[in-house]
């Protein structure tokens, strides 16, 4: 094993390189590049399926792609960029970040953590691979009963009901892990007053994660039974006994919720991001954090006002409208206290910066074209039309992307050691700020001239025809600027300027050590003082760590890497496949599985009686 | 393209684009000059006393908004430039760690826009959830993949994808589904409501202008969704007693629309196993089936294929020779008719009138 | 194998985690936590469907074809088990082996016998034609009953396993080792059980919560009476066993 104490730049932190490294890694650091990397590719593709489908309606009467494949491109563009795009994104920032930011050495469950990130890439995959037989066409939110077998006979539907339950069991571990490793693994003096914003979103986060997961996998389940076992469960009563109401309240009981599972971590980010680049404490941190748990609290009694229009009744609507209304406070109080941030800084240009002030900017038209349709007689008119494309995407788009390069921006030097060159990350913001504008600022016109969302045509002199041909011009500059933004990673990559430690003056721990960190992150496990450690230590006379006088040094043991995770999330993905295509290979897979699973404890149980400080999950 | 894809003629409404909008859209591309004066669906222009109500909730909503906007990116722009870092040797600025009588103030503002926005929403929704009045019209919709099949039980009549109401009458929609989920939406009559297999949504408005409207199923349904319309015509009382008196009187086919209702009636292609009347209804005769939209009356129809295409012989025809040609999906079969059969069942259905 | 590194330092005063909890235990309490949600929203889905109509529902499954001497025997049975759980637990803190094994051994055994009864009543239904596809009530007992089922199946499988297989009973590692990795802090103070007890606790955890899962489906699905169209006719085979039994 290698014992490098200090670093090589450019190189990724660790003790070893090679592909079969990366397989066995379970190193967060490591786990979240690679979630990074995947959810990246995952999200190029989601975008791909964009373009199509702008192409598509660029023009009235377009012939481009079916009707068929529409529907597919758009069903996967919502998965995808949902679940395998937005949520991996933030699980990369997660990984990397949490446990540098709370003075940790690691994760909590270091080869659980690989296990989520093994089941996640294959589940993408898996779900990806549907395209081959004829994809999911039945939209992200997958409607019963147009997902019964009766409508939709192709196993697309399986494909993303079996690929939908095996993300959210890697998100589901992935955010225990989270959680345990936020609740207790705080360096000292590192209390939840102290812990920076962009943890506690995590922490809010993986809770929310937690707790709307289960209730959907539930919902995919009934209709697996439905669609395999014959049941009836969301085939409507004339004819069977079932609900196909009781889905939409399933799964918007998740759908909501995963709002702001999108959405709270890129908050976190630019709560970070705004700090730092105007040299000043975050106003109103309590606030903040405060704002950030009611919303989450809020995030599960509004789930109804996704469906104001299926006839729930006025009492009804009218309260989940008015629950709907009140997330307008929180959001409204975390957009003003970063303004105040800024006001009065000494406000640093620089892209992280111009990402951060550009999510406020177009998350707040996001917030505030949804408190319009927060009004259920309103919502009947925006309703499944091209307003709420227009808005999901300023807050999806506008929101969680633009915190997502924001923060990518500013910790690339911490993951990488190297510098992205600010030039053209400035002209990548502008040609995504405009290319977005562009994008989805017609789709509200649209959408109040009446196009519905999901068609894959419509019929010239609607008045239509203009704002569709700019938009799709519009997501061509945004595409434009995804690949500036891989240029600009390449450019980086091979001779990027070196970052050193704390390229920004910043105030969280994570600046205070090397970049890219080593393998075991903290030499001496700091001791936090206030809930800007690092910035305090550099303007303040409140020090990271106490001296220890004479403490003798003793030996950092980090957890042996294992290939185990990997197994038993191949086992548990191929079983998803055996139940398409062939049962006896999903006992198989099963069973390789769960001889993964005795193999990862017993692996355990020997190391941890050497001197390791290997973890028992 | 296929050629039968016409489209459908002018109704002549100018077209308005409330400045608002424009402004809450940041597009900064000008707005382009519109080809307009065709049929719209613009949630902006009502013509009936729900869209209406829904309009005027909207606007005050989208001002208070636009302030709100304004404001926000003002205080954005202003900090960003004003507060910028001139040089690297800027003092470091006061620490200033939050006010907590500040952030009172911006927790209380937006709870009153919140209490303010709430209200005119109750409001709204008490005036839209009043109960029909008596003299209300009652029609039945219901929503099938991908066509609108409508009833108007007090009246005993049945047609599809197209609606023909009073003006100045209220009218009572009862809106179903026959299999998935369906979303019934004429944007400049009233908010959308869906319609749902095993429940009966209701849905209220009075037309106030005369005219040919379009709607839209807004809610994803399968393939075709996307080409699931329909028409609602609002006319006089009077010409609105003529159409029911002309939808229940059948009237014998002479000629070559005879030997097309024979077809129609009682043929069944050797070679697909298929015939009209096993689907499709026309009132006063023998074809009774339900799978199809029933065709009663086809002939006063303006349009094909859910408000599609234009109801005309050579449309007619194609439909019928390959329907899934113009409105991929469908799920309405080649029947398997040669040009003759077909030419006189064209003939019949446009008989029927 | 190992990742060791030179130098470290240790700081000065930190607690073994954050909040003095073992990490493992955290862990299992979330996803118990999950889990609730999970069982919860099949019992309200099994809520919304156990009376709704259609045309043949007296030809599936419904509340008076359930045996409830018989299920009520099984709740019994897994009630014991998690007292049985209870004592293995105290008896490895106290270092009896012997007594930990049988216990647990006891508690796995009672395990199979709920899984016996839940195994003999479905096929029962299953004979008489009464499955997953028959009428609602049958499919949401079914959905709820049979995840219910699965879990103590590997529950079962767990408890077995740290017998037999030893997973995680022979660790000699300290609760306060959990953190090793992430605070750099190793303390050599072990506590009573060895360590060997989280294993077992957590299994217990599991188990506790499983049980009393069914607490609840029990009263919900078998004594909370419902409107019942169909006349009660529990199949014969049951009510011999019932009336064995009780």
């Amino acid at each position: 094993m290698a014992t490098a104490t200090h670093p090589r730049p450019i190189t990724l932190p660790s003790s070893e390189s090679g592909v079969w490294s990366w397989i066995t890694t379970v190193d967060h650091k490591r786990i979240g590049i690679l979630y990074l990397v995947t959810a990246f590719v995952f999200f190029i593709a989601a975008g791909i399926e964009a373009l199509i489908m702008r192409l598509q309606l660029a023009a009235p009467n377009q012939e481009l792609v079916s009707g068929d494949m529409f529907n597919q491109l758009f069903t996967m563009h919502g998965t995808a960029m949902i679940f395998m795009a937005i949520m991996p994104l933030n699980a990369a920032f997660f990984n990397f970040l949490v446990p540098l930011m709370i003075g940790a050495r690691d994760v909590a469950y270091p080869r659980l953590n690989a296990f989520s990130y093994w089941l996640f890439l294959f589940a993408g995959l898996f779900l990806n691979a549907s395209f081959i037989g004829g994809a999911p066409n039945v939209g992200w939110f997958a409607y019963a009963p147009l997902t019964e077998k009766l409508y939709s006979p192709t196993t697309g539907v399986e494909f993303w009901i079996l690929g939908l339950a095996l993300l959210g069991a890697a998100s589901i571990v992935a955010a225990i892990n989270f959680i345990v490793t936020i609740l207790n693994m705080r360096a000292p003096g590192m209390t939840f007053r102290r812990l920076p914003v962009f943890v506690w979103m995590t922490l809010i986060t993986s809770f929310l994660i937690v707790l709307a997961f289960p209730p959907f996998t539930v919902a995919t389940i009934l209709l697996y039974f439905d669609r395999v076992l014959g049941s009836t469960f969301f085939i409507p009563a004339g004819e069977a006994g079932g609900n196909p109401l009781l889905w939409q309240h399933m799964f918007w009981f998740m759908g909501h919720p995963e709002v702001y599972i999108l959405i709270l971590p890129a908050m976190g980010a630019v709560s970070e991001i705004l700090p730092t680049f105007s040299r000043k404490p975050l106003f109103g941190y309590t606030a903040v954090v405060f704002s950030g748990i009611s919303i989450g609290f809020l995030g599960f009694t509004v789930w109804a006002h996704h469906m104001f229009v299926v006839g729930l009744g006025t009492v009804v609507n009218a309260a989940f409208s008015v629950s709907t209304i009140l997330i307008a406070i929180p959001t409204g109080v975390k957009v003003l206290n970063w303004s105040a941030t800024l006001f009065r800084g000494s406000i640093s240009l620089k892209t992280p910066l111009y990402f951060a002030v550009g999510f406020v900017a177009l998350f707040t038209i996001g917030g505030l074209s949804g408190m319009m349709h927060a009004s259920p007689p309103v919502d009947a008119q925006q309703s499944d039309s091209y307003w709420i494309v227009a808005h999901l995407h300023y807050v999806l788009f506008g929101g969680s992307i633009m915190g997502i390069f924001g923060g990518l921006y500013y910790w690339w030097p911490k993951m990488t050691g190297r510098l992205l060159n600010d030039s053209i990350g400035k002209v990548q913001f502008w040609l995504a700020f405009i290319g977005m504008n562009v994008t989805f600022g017609p789709m509200h016109i649209l959408g109040n001239d009446g196009m519905p969302r999901r068609i894959y045509t419509y019929s010239s002199g609607q008045g239509w025809d203009e704002w569709n041909l700019v938009a799709t011009i519009g997501s061509f500059v945004i595409a434009l600027s995804m690949l500036l933004f891989l240029y600009n990673v390449w450019l980086s990559l091979i001779r990027g300027e070196e970052a050193g430690n704390d390229p920004w003056d910043g105030q969280t721990l994570e600046w205070s050590i090397p970049s890219p960190p080593p393998l075991y992150n903290f030499r001496t496990i700091p001791v936090v003082g206030s809930n800007r450690p690092f910035w305090d230590s550099k303007y303040s006379d409140i020090p990271l760590a106490e001296a220890v006088e004479d403490a003798e040094e003793e030996e950092i043991h980090m957890p042996p890497p294992s290939y185990w995770p990997a197994v038993v999330a191949l086992g548990l993905s191929l079983a998803a496949v055996g139940l398409i295509y062939s049962y006896p290979l999903a006992i198989v897979s099963v069973l390789a599985m769960f001889a993964g699973i005795f193999a990862w404890t017993k692996e355990s149980t020997e190391m941890s009686h050497g001197e390791t400080g290997a973890q028992g999950y | 393209m296929p050629p039968v894809r016409g489209v459908r003629g002018p109704i002549g409404t100018v077209r308005y684009r409330n400045p608002a909008l424009l402004a809450a859209a940041v597009a900064i591309i000008a707005p382009l000059l519109a080809a307009c004066g065709e049929l719209t669906q613009s949630t902006q222009q009502p013509v009936a006393d729900n869209a209406r109500q829904i309009q005027d909730l909207f606007m005050p909503i989208l001002w208070i908004s636009a302030i709100i906007f304004v404001l926000v990116q003002g205080a954005l722009i202003y900090s960003v430039i004003r507060y910028r870092r001139r040089s690297e040797s800027d003092p470091i600025p006061v620490q200033v760690h939050g006010d907590t009588r500040l952030e009172a103030l911006w927790t209380v503002a937006p709870a009153v826009i919140v209490v303010v926005v709430a209200v005119m929403t109750f409001r709204t929704m008490a005036v839209q959830a009043e109960a029909p009045p008596p003299d209300a019209l009652k029609v039945v919709v219901e929503g099938h993949q991908w066509w609108w099949k409508v009833v108007y039980p007090d009246l005993g009549i049945e047609t599809a994808n197209e609606i023909y109401v009073p003006i100045d009458r209220a009218i009572d929609v009862s809106v179903e589904s026959d299999d998935v989920i369906h979303s019934f939406w004429f944007p400049q009559i009233a908010g959308k409501i869906d319609a749902i297999p095993g429940r009966t949504n209701r849905t209220l408005f009075t037309v106030e202008k005369i005219g040919r409207y379009q709607g839209q199923c807004a809610e994803f349904c399968g393939f075709a969704h996307a080409q699931m319309k329909m028409l609602l015509f609002a006319v006089t009382e009077a010409d609105f007693e003529s159409w029911t008196a002309a939808m229940k009187s059948t009237p014998a086919p002479q000629g070559l629309a005879q030997q097309g209702a024979e077809i129609f009636n009682t043929f069944i292609s050797p070679t697909t196993g298929r015939g009209c009347f096993i689907c499709h209804t026309v009132d006063g005769t023998s074809a009774q089936g339900t799978l199809g939209p029933s065709l009663t009356a086809l002939g006063s129809r303006s349009t094909l294929g859910a408000a599609l295409i234009d109801n005309t012989t050579e449309n007619l025809t194609a439909w019928i020779r390959n329907p899934a040609d113009i409105k991929p999906g469908v799920l309405m079969p080649v029947v398997g008719l040669d040009d003759d059969q077909i030419a006189a069942v064209v003939a019949y259905l446009q008989s029927l009138r | 194998m190992s990742q060791t590194f030179t130098g470290g330092r240790p700081a000065p005063s930190h607690p073994p985690t954050s909040l003095g909890l073992d990490m493992r235990k955290v862990g299992m309490w979330v996803f118990l936590g999950s889990e609730s949600l999970f069982f919860g929203t099949l019992i309200a889905n099994f809520f919304v469907h156990r009376s709704s109509s259609r045309a043949d529902y007296c030809e599936g499954l419904n509340q008076g074809d359930l045996a409830i001497n018989l299920t009520a025997f099984g709740a019994f049975v897994l009630l014991m088990s998690s007292l049985t759980m209870v004592l293995g637990l105290a008896a490895l803190r106290d270092g009896r082996k012997r007594s930990y094994r049988g216990w647990i051994l006891g508690t796995a055994g009672l395990g199979a016998i709920f899984l016996g009864i839940q195994a003999f009543e479905f096929t029962m239904f299953a004979l008489e034609g009464k499955g997953m596809s028959s009428n609602m009530f049958g499919a949401s007992f079914f959905a709820l009953t049979g995840f219910h089922g699965t879990h103590v199946l590997i529950g079962v499988i767990w408890l077995l396993s740290l017998v037999f297989l030893r997973v995680g009973a022979e660790s000699r590692r300290p609760l306060e080792f959990s953190v090793g990795a992430g605070s750099g802090v190793r303390t050599h103070r072990e506590p009573s059980d060895g360590g060997a007890g989280i294993s077992v606790e957590l299994c217990g955890l599991y188990w506790h919560l499983v049980d009393l899962v069914w607490v609840f489906i029990f009263t919900l699905i078998y004594l909370l009476p419902m409107e019942n169209p169909c006349e009660a006719e529990a199949f014969e085979s049951i009510r011999v066993v019932s009336s064995v039994l009780g």
